[in-house]
C-alpha cells in the first residue's frame, strides 16, 4: 500500500513539474526569449520537434494559427515592446505561409507607420505569388513613401525570379524620385542574371539623368551584385557623375585589381573633388603598391584630394608586408596625419585622418593615434582615436 | 525616448534690416539624419541564436554619402554540440544608409577574417582559419523602452572554415537570416543630430544670397561641418524661398531647401538631404 502511495506521488510530481515546464516554456517563448528559442534555427537538431509548415502555407491546425494570431495581436497592443510584436509577427508569417496573410493583413491599415512595414516585411517572409501580389499594391506613386519603399525592399528579398521582372515593371509605372531610387536600389540587389539586360540598355539610354545612373553604378558596386567588368568602362565616361559613380562602385570592390588603370585616371581628372574619389577607388584595389600612393600625395595639392590620397596609401601599406614601405609612411605620412587629426577644424577631415592611420596598421601609426586621443580637445574623437590604436595589431605577432 | 515623426522644429528668425538669420534643425525625433559614428559595443542574434558580440567603431568622414567604414572585432559564440561557435574574427565593414521618409534603411557588407590562428569552434568544427562574409539591409527602429536604438533585418551569409593545412572543412551559405542588434555603451553615437545656421540677405529685387553651415552631430563635438551658399527669392507677400548648395563640391549632394517668412519657417515646405537621406519638415 505505501508503495502505492509513493508512485502516486512521484507521478503526481512529474505531472506538475511537467505541468511548470509547459507553462514556463509556454511564458518564456511569449516572452521572445530569441536566445533559447530553437525555432529561429531550421537546422537546429531541436528545431525538428516545432510543427513548421513548407513555404506557401500547409495545413496547419486552424487552432494553432489562431491562438498564434491571438498572441500577436495581444502583442501589438504593447506600444513599448514592438520588436517583439514585430518578431513574432514575422515568426508567424514565416511559419504559417500563405494561411498567415488573411490575418495579419489587418495590420497594414494601422495608423502606425513602422507597424504597416514590419507586416510588409513578415508578408513577403512568405515567399508566395499572393505575397508579392500584395507588395505590388503598395509600390505606388500616392502611398506614403515609408509603405511604398518598405513593399519594394521587403519584394527585393524574395526568391522568385519573376520578381526581377515586377520590380522593373513598377519602375516604368512610377514617377516620384523617391520611390524611383528605391526601386533602382533595390533592383541593384536582385541576382545580376535578372537584371543585367536591364541594366545594359538603362545605362546606355539617352533619356536617364546622369545622377541618376552614377548612383546606380554605385550601387551595382556596393551590393556587389555585378561583375566587375560592367563598371570599370564607366571610370573612362565623359560624364563625371558616371565616372564618380564607378569610382565609388570599385572604392567599395577590395577584391580586385584596377589599381593602374586608377592611378592612370589622376591625370585626367583636374577636378579635385573627382580626385578624391579616384583615390578611394585606387586604394581599395589589391594591385595598388604603396611607392605609387606614396608618389601620388607628393604631387597632389588640393589638402582634401591630398589626405584622401593619404588614406588610400594607408589602405596599401595595411596590406603590404614589406617592412620599408610601413618605414616611409611612418616617417613621410604619419606626422602631416597627426597634424590634420589634430588641427583641421573640419570633423570630417580629422576622422579620414584616423581612418588613415588605422587602415595601414603600423606601429607607428598605433602611437599617433594613442598620441591624438591623448591631445585632441574632441571626446568623440580621442575615443574614436583609442579604440582604433587598441584595433592595430603589432605586426609581429600576426 | 517618444519618437514621433511630427515635426519638431526649433527655429529662430532674428531680422535686422534686409538680413535675417535662419536656425533651423532636427534630430531623432524631427528630420532626423543618421550619420554613424562612434564607438561602443553591439550584441547581435542571428537567427535568434548565434551570438555576435561586437566591438567597433564607426566613422563617417564624408556626410555627402551615406557610407561608414567601420572597424572592430567580432566575437561569435552559440552553445550547441551540432553547430556550435565559439571563434573571435577581425573585420572591415562598410555602411551605407538611406531613408525613404521614416524609413531609414542600413544596407551593409561585412567582411570578417578569424582573428587568430589558434583553433577556434566555427559551426560545429574546430578551425584554424576562415573568414565570414555578410551582407544585408536592417532597419533602423526606435527602443521603446530603453530610449535607444536598435537594428534589425535580414542577411545573408557565407562562412568558411579552414584546418591547419589549409583545407575548407567548413562551408555553410545562408540567405534571410534575421537578426536583430542592440547597441551598448555607445555614448559617442551620435544618429540623428543637426543644425543649419544661415545668414540670409536680399535686394531691392527680392534676390536673397547668404551663407552658412550644417553641422552634423553634437554641435560641441560635430561628426562632420558643411559649409553652405545660399541662391533664393524673397516674395513681395514676403516668403523667402531659398535653396543652398555646398560650397564644396565633394559636398555637392549636402543641401536644404526652406521656405520662411521673417517670423517662421513655413511648416512642412522645407527639406534637408545629407548622407544619402532626404527628410521634409
Amino acid at each position: 500500500m505505501k508503495y502505492q502511495w509513493w508512485c502516486f506521488g512521484a507521478l503526481g510530481c512529474l505531472l506538475l513539474l511537467g505541468g511548470i515546464w509547459g507553462v514556463g516554456g509556454a511564458l518564456k517563448e511569449h516572452k521572445g526569449n530569441e536566445k533559447d528559442d530553437v525555432r529561429c534555427n531550421p537546422e537546429h537538431p531541436l528545431t525538428r520537434m516545432v510543427k513548421t509548415p513548407a513555404k506557401g502555407g500547409a495545413s496547419n491546425n486552424e487552432s494553432d494559427l489562431e491562438s498564434r494570431f491571438q498572441i500577436i495581436r495581444n502583442l501589438s497592443q504593447d506600444k513599448k515592446n514592438k520588436i517583439h510584436f514585430f518578431q513574432e509577427l514575422e515568426r508567424f508569417c514565416k511559419d504559417f505561409g500563405l494561411e498567415s496573410l488573411s490575418l495579419v493583413k489587418i495590420f497594414l491599415s494601422d495608423p502606425q507607420w513602422d507597424v504597416r512595414c514590419a507586416t510588409l516585411r513578415a508578408i513577403a517572409l512568405t515567399d508566395t505569388l499572393e505575397a508579392r501580389q500584395i507588395l505590388n499594391g503598395f509600390i505606388s506613386d500616392g502611398v506614403p513613401i515609408e509603405d511604398a519603399a518598405q513593399a519594394a525592399i521587403a519584394m527585393g528579398g524574395m526568391s522568385s525570379p519573376e520578381v526581377t521582372q515586377e520590380l522593373l515593371q513598377k519602375l516604368n509605372g512610377v514617377t516620384g524620385k523617391e520611390l524611383r531610387g528605391c526601386l533602382l536600389d533595390t533592383l541593384t540587389e536582385r541576382p545580376y542574371e535578372q537584371t543585367s539586360g536591364f541594366f545594359a540598355g538603362y545605362l546606355a539610354s539617352q533619356d536617364v539623368p546622369d545622377e541618376e545612373k552614377g548612383e546606380v553604378i554605385s550601387g551595382l558596386g556596393f551590393h556587389q551584385t555585378a561583375p566587375v567588368e560592367l563598371i570599370v568602362p564607366f571610370i573612362s565616361n565623359a560624364n563625371e557623375e558616371i565616372r564618380m559613380g564607378a569610382y565609388q562602385a570599385l572604392a567599395a570592390r577590395s577584391d580586385t585589381t584596377y589599381g593602374q588603370m586608377l592611378m592612370a585616371r589622376l591625370q585626367a581628372e583636374q577636378d579635385p573633388a573627382v580626385r578624391q574619389k579616384v583615390y578611394e577607388a585606387a586604394g581599395a584595389q589589391q594591385d595598388t603598391l604603396p611607392y605609387q600612393m606614396s608618389a601620388a600625395v607628393s604631387q597632389e595639392s588640393d589638402p582634401f584630394a591630398k589626405l584622401r590620397a593619404e588614406r588610400a596609401w594607408g589602405m596599401t601599406v595595411g596590406r603590404s608586408q614589406n617592412s620599408e614601405d610601413q618605414r616611409a609612411f611612418g616617417v613621410q605620412a604619419v606626422p602631416a596625419l597627426v597634424q590634420e587629426a589634430l588641427n583641421n577644424p573640419d570633423p570630417g577631415e580629422q576622422r579620414a585622418a584616423l581612418q588613415a592611420l588605422a587602415f595601414s596598421r603600423t606601429d607607428a601609426a598605433r602611437s599617433a593615434l594613442v598620441k591624438i586621443s591623448q591631445e585632441t580637445t574632441s571626446p568623440r574623437l580621442s575615443k574614436l582615436a583609442s579604440d582604433l590604436a587598441t584595433q592595430i595589431t603589432p605586426r609581429s605577432k600576426n | 525616448m517618444k519618437f514621433k515623426f511630427s515635426l519638431l522644429l526649433v527655429f529662430l528668425l532674428t531680422v535686422s534690416g534686409y538680413s535675417l538669420e535662419v536656425t533651423v534643425e532636427g534630430d531623432s525625433s524631427s528630420a532626423p539624419i543618421y550619420t554613424l559614428d562612434g564607438t561602443g559595443t553591439s550584441d547581435m542574434y542571428v537567427d535568434g541564436t548565434v551570438h555576435v558580440h561586437q566591438s567597433f567603431t564607426y566613422s563617417m568622414a564624408n556626410v555627402n554619402s551615406g557610407v561608414v567604414n567601420s572597424t572592430g572585432s567580432y566575437d561569435i559564440t552559440y552553445n550547441d554540440p551540432y553547430y556550435g561557435w565559439d571563434c573571435s574574427f577581425s573585420g572591415n565593414s562598410s555602411y551605407a544608409i538611406k531613408a525613404y521618409g521614416n524609413l531609414a534603411v542600413v544596407s551593409f557588407n561585412h567582411k570578417l577574417n578569424k582573428a587568430d590562428s589558434g583553433l577556434s569552434l566555427i559551426r560545429g568544427v574546430w578551425c584554424n582559419g576562415g573568414y565570414i562574409t555578410s551582407r544585408g539591409n536592417s532597419y533602423v527602429m526606435p527602443d521603446y523602452t530603453n530610449g535607444g536604438f536598435y537594428l534589425y533585418g535580414y542577411m545573408s551569409v557565407s562562412v568558411n572554415g579552414k584546418n591547419n593545412s589549409g583545407r575548407v572543412v567548413v562551408r555553410y551559405n545562408r540567405n534571410w537570416l534575421w537578426f536583430s542588434q542592440t547597441f551598448g555603451l555607445n555614448d559617442s553615437l551620435d544618429w540623428a543630430k543637426w543644425l543649419g545656421e544661415f545668414n540670409l540677405s536680399s535686394n531691392s529685387k527680392g534676390v536673397v544670397t547668404g551663407t552658412g553651415d550644417i553641422t552634423f552631430g553634437d554641435t560641441s563635438d560635430p561628426v562632420d561641418t558643411v559649409e553652405q551658399s545660399v541662391k533664393g527669392t524673397l516674395s513681395k507677400a514676403g516668403v523667402y524661398s531659398w535653396a543652398t548648395t555646398s560650397v564644396s563640391k565633394a559636398d555637392r549632394k549636402v543641401k536644404v531647401t526652406i521656405k520662411n517668412t521673417a517670423s517662421e519657417v513655413i511648416d512642412g515646405k522645407n527639406t534637408i538631404t545629407a548622407a544619402a537621406q532626404s527628410r521634409k519638415f
